[in-house]
């Protein structure tokens, strides 16, 4: 299982901290999964970072199905 | 030392610890949150973050800042939670040689934290209405 955590408006529009999800694939494409499950989060995907096991990866990164990935919207600490 | 905290930061302390014999500069940015002149009542905002992912990008723009020419020691600090206007959520310190170099890297560090570390800020209003 993928565990991916959300974050800020991710987190308050579904009201969960993370979505356990059977996956296997590029991050590109469980992205695309999400937003047509969570359709209410897809703009929020589209511009959201991600992080696989606490690091940023690209789209293009491959996940065997048992990772954690952050969704993380654009940040703004300081 | 980079920490995340949510405790009031005690920059004093911060400072006391940077002082070096070998340094001649110790440079200081205080973040503090901000209210827009638009944004009407603001009592506080609120900060949250990935916190073990926080931790490591902040890890790696010490250590990243440490190896440049001149640093001598660095201390990062962000505060979580509500955090009431004119109070520090985040504090950079640099101590160097001279102060140019201290100056080039708590600018660099200041960005760095701006751009990369999952930390969001959510602005809380006064009589709970929130944005």
């Amino acid at each position: 299982m993928v565990k991916v955590l959300l974050f800020g408006e991710a987190k308050r529009i579904l009201g969960r901290d993370s979505i356990q999800i059977e996956f296997k694939g590029s991050l590109k494409a469980l992205k695309e999964e999400l937003a047509m499950k969570y359709p209410e989060i897809s703009p929020v995907l589209n511009i959201s970072a991600f992080a696989v096991n606490k690091e940023y990866k690209n789209l293009e990164y491959e996940l065997k199905g048992d990772e954690t990935v952050a969704v993380i919207p654009p940040v703004g600490g300081g | 030392m980079v920490k995340l905290t949510k405790e009031k930061i005690n920059e004093k302390e911060l400072i006391e610890n940077l002082r070096n014999e070998e340094g001649g500069s110790v440079v200081i940015f205080l973040g503090e949150p901000r209210k827009g002149k638009d944004d009407g009542d603001v009592s506080s905002i609120e900060y949250t973050a990935y916190e073990e992912m926080a931790i490591q990008e902040l890890k790696k723009i010490e250590e990243a800042a440490l190896n440049k020419e001149g640093i001598l020691d660095i201390i990062i600090v962000h505060r979580l939670g509500d955090i009431p206007l004119k109070e520090t959520s985040l504090f950079v310190g640099v101590s160097s040689r001279h102060r140019e170099e201290g100056f080039e890297i708590a600018q660099w560090i200041i960005d760095e934290v701006k751009k990369i570390v999952p930390i969001w800020k959510e602005i809380k209003y006064e009589r709970n209405r929130n944005s």
